[in-house]
Order: structure tokens, then C-alpha cells, then sequence
């Protein structure tokens, strides 16, 4: 980036390249849909094109991108939120935070404040891991070197964690299903 | 760059066409460029409007002389918050917003705490006063830095808008209230925290409603 910021074309293409892939693991944590991942990646290659004066070259460069490329994805899910807000169709398949591998519970309850409660429930270890796997799009590598672990140690545990959440939300699914026989109930 | 629907390696070759944007200065020389340019600003102010009578004496007072240092203090470290905070990481400084903060508690405390003036009589007299000549001057000393200082903070690409705009505005009053303590010869506490500091503090409102939508990264 020093290069690029100097003029060199050929640096500066180099770093798009090299950022893309990365990028694109970090959106595809947080959106299902390939068509959605491509369109936030470029969004976020043009963000940083259009605020790369603001990059100091003594600064980490990943913190900086990463800023950004979480910027331009709350961007993003806040449009699709809204979008839900006033009512119109949204296909929440679209959408998921891959928090549970058997069952999407999103498509359920398609809220973030629901996942958020129930990412509440589980230990602070496991809760940092998934939320460093899951939404900051860390590997279990990154993860297991920031977190002073072995990487199996990291896979266990969020393994461990996902079996939690996805029980909290089976609970909950079981929950609502419950209410809604009693009202048919009470109706009848 | 307009994105449209074309594939990432066309994108990512639009972009190197236009080549990467020359780098801002350092927050620190930014700072320093605007810092001279408000004190300028100031220094003909006060010369229009001539310093305190007794300004000689009061800056033998320590409690004075501390009292100015924090302001000037301030200054400088809302000043240097707000650009940080006009680059999209905060200039990986995400603690620094909060330092303006602890030097508005030590002056608080300095020029506040324990005074036996401040009470509600006294400060529903001072209301009735209507002062607001010092509302106008603070408003007329700061107007113009915090315009710069916005303008500057808007050629970055802020991500933290309300934080940056509080800043700013922030530093641009911190140098207003600064001048009229050394033009005003007024250090009633009650008058000072009704016609100078509470206004700050609305004006600090207001520049934190700005900066949602002046300074926001689109």
C-alpha cells in the first residue's frame, strides 16, 4: 500500500488482489448468497478506493480494511433491515449468520437482536470464538493464534458453541410453536 | 467510481485507472496547521476587543493559569480527535475521543467544584440576567474555526460522523470559551456555567446532529 499510495498502479492492483478473496470469505460469513457477497465485496473495494488518503502506511493495513469491509456489511444488513420494517417482500433466505449448521434459525426469526440474545447464552471463550469465526470471518488458525489456543482446541469449542445455540433456538422455535397451538386452541 | 453491474476484476481495473487518491497529511500536522490558523483567528479578535484589565494578575492566580492550560488543552486534543476520528479506523486510536472528556472533568472540578456560589438562587438570578452578549461572542470566536475544522474533518472519510462532529465542535468552543476568559473580566462560577459552559454544551449537541449528517461516509 506505501507503493500504491506513491503512484504505482501495479502495487496498488496487487493489493486489491490480494484483498479480494480475503474480503470475500468475510462478507460470505455473514450472507448466503453469492450474488449478495460479490455485490458487498465491490462495494467495499470501492470504499477503499474511494478513502484510500485516509490509510496511513505506519497503521496495520488489515485493521483498516476491515473497518471498512464491517462499515459497508452493517450498511448493507441495516438496508435489508429497514426494507423488513416497512414490510416489503424480503427473502430472508438470503440472509443467514450461519451460526447453526443443521437448521437456519433465521429464517424463523430473521432478527439480530434475537441472535445477539441468544449468542448471550453461551460462556465468553465460546462466544468470542464464534463471533470472531462467524462475524469478524477469522479462520480457526487467526483464531487460534489471537487466542493463544491450539486450532483444534478452537474447533472443538465452537463446535461445542453451535450445539448450544442451535438447542437455545430449537427451545425457542419449540416455544413459539407452543403459543401458537394454544392460540389456535383458545380460538377454537 | 460508480459501481454498476460489471465483475470484480473490471471493477478492480476501473479503479486502478484512476490510481490510488494522494494520502492526507498526519492528524498531528493537520492539527497543528488549523491550531495556528484559530490562534491568528483569536489573537486579532483580542486584539479588537482588548484583553481583561486585570489579566496580568490573574495569570499569577494558579487556579487561573490551570484554568486556561485545560481549556488550551482541550483545544488541542478535541482538535486532534476529531481528524483521527475522520479516518475510518479513528486512526486506530479508538480510546483517544475519550481524553477530551477527562480534561473537561479536571476543569470542571478546578473551576467549579466547591464554590459555595453555586446554587439554585444563584443560577435562576443568573438566567434572569439574560447575558447573552457571551453566548454571541462564543459563538463568534468559535463559528469560524469549527467551519475549517469541519471542512477539514469532511475531506476524510469519517465512520464515527456524531463523534467527529462533537469533536470538532468541541475544540472550536473550548478555543471560544478560552478567549472570553481572557477578554471577559466576569469569573462569577454561576455566570460562567450558565452564559458559557451550558451553551457549549447545546452547541456541542448541535454539532453532534451536524456531523450525523455533514460529516457521514456515503
Amino acid at each position: 500500500m506505501r507503493l500504491a499510495q506513491q503512484g504505482d498502479k501495479q502495487a496498488y492492483g496487487h493489493v486489491f488482489q490480494q484483498i479480494t478473496p480475503i474480503l470475500r470469505r468475510f462478507v460470505g460469513n455473514s450472507l448466503n448468497h453469492p450474488e449478495d457477497v460479490e455485490d458487498v465485496v465491490q462495494e467495499i473495494l470501492i470504499s477503499i478506493h474511494r478513502a484510500s488518503h485516509t490509510y496511513d502506511t505506519d497503521r496495520p493495513f488489515k485493521t483498516w480494511i476491515f473497518t471498512i469491509a464491517r462499515y459497508r456489511l452493517t450498511d448493507h444488513l441495516r438496508a435489508i433491515y429497514a426494507k423488513s420494517e416497512k414490510g416489503t417482500d424480503i427473502d430472508f433466505d438470503h440472509m443467514t449468520y450461519q451460526l447453526t449448521s443443521d437448521e437456519n434459525v433465521t429464517k424463523c426469526y430473521e432478527d439480530r437482536e434475537y441472535l445477539s440474545k441468544i449468542m448471550q447464552s453461551l460462556p465468553v471463550k465460546q462466544r468470542k470464538i464464534v463471533n470472531m469465526m462467524k462475524i469478524e470471518g477469522y479462520s480457526a488458525q487467526e483464531v487460534a493464534q489471537l487466542m493463544n489456543m491450539s486450532e483444534s482446541a478452537v474447533k472443538v469449542s465452537a463446535h461445542r458453541a453451535y450445539k448450544i445455540l442451535a438447542l437455545k433456538a430449537a427451545q425457542i422455535v419449540e416455544k413459539e410453536e407452543w403459543n401458537k397451538s394454544n392460540e389456535r386452541v383458545m380460538k377454537e | 467510481m460508480k459501481k454498476e453491474q460489471i465483475d470484480t476484476d473490471q471493477l478492480i481495473q476501473n479503479m486502478l485507472d484512476e490510481g490510488p487518491q494522494k494520502p492526507l497529511p498526519h492528524p498531528m500536522w493537520q492539527t497543528s496547521l488549523w491550531l495556528l490558523a484559530t490562534l491568528f483567528y483569536l489573537a486579532t479578535l483580542s486584539g479588537y476587543f482588548g484583553l481583561r484589565g486585570d489579566i496580568a494578575e490573574k495569570f499569577s492566580e494558579p487556579s487561573y493559569f490551570i484554568d486556561i492550560l485545560l481549556l488550551f488543552g482541550l483545544g488541542i486534543f478535541s482538535t486532534f480527535a476529531a481528524l483521527c476520528l475522520s479516518r475510518p479506523d479513528g486512526y486506530q486510536m479508538p480510546r483517544l475521543k475519550f481524553v477530551p472528556i477527562g480534561f473537561i472533568l479536571a476543569w470542571a472540578i478546578l473551576a467549579f467544584g466547591g464554590s459555595a456560589e453555586i446554587n439554585v438562587a444563584n443560577i435562576f438570578h443568573s438566567m434572569s440576567l439574560g447575558q447573552f452578549d457571551c453566548l454571541w461572542h462564543i459563538l463568534l470566536f468559535s463559528t469560524p474555526p469549527g467551519l475549517a475544522l469541519f471542512l477539514i474533518v469532511r475531506k476524510g472519510a469519517t465512520i464515527q460522523y456524531c463523534w467527529a462532529g462533537t469533536m470538532a465542535t468541541l475544540s472550536a468552543t473550548a478555543f471560544g470559551y478560552l478567549l472570553m476568559r481572557l477578554i471577559e473580566q466576569n469569573d462569577n462560577p454561576v455566570h460562567l456555567i450558565m452564559w458559557h459552559a451550558v451553551p457549549i454544551i447545546l452547541m456541542c449537541i448541535v454539532g453532534m446532529i451536524i456531523g450525523k449528517f455533514a460529516l457521514k461516509w456515503r
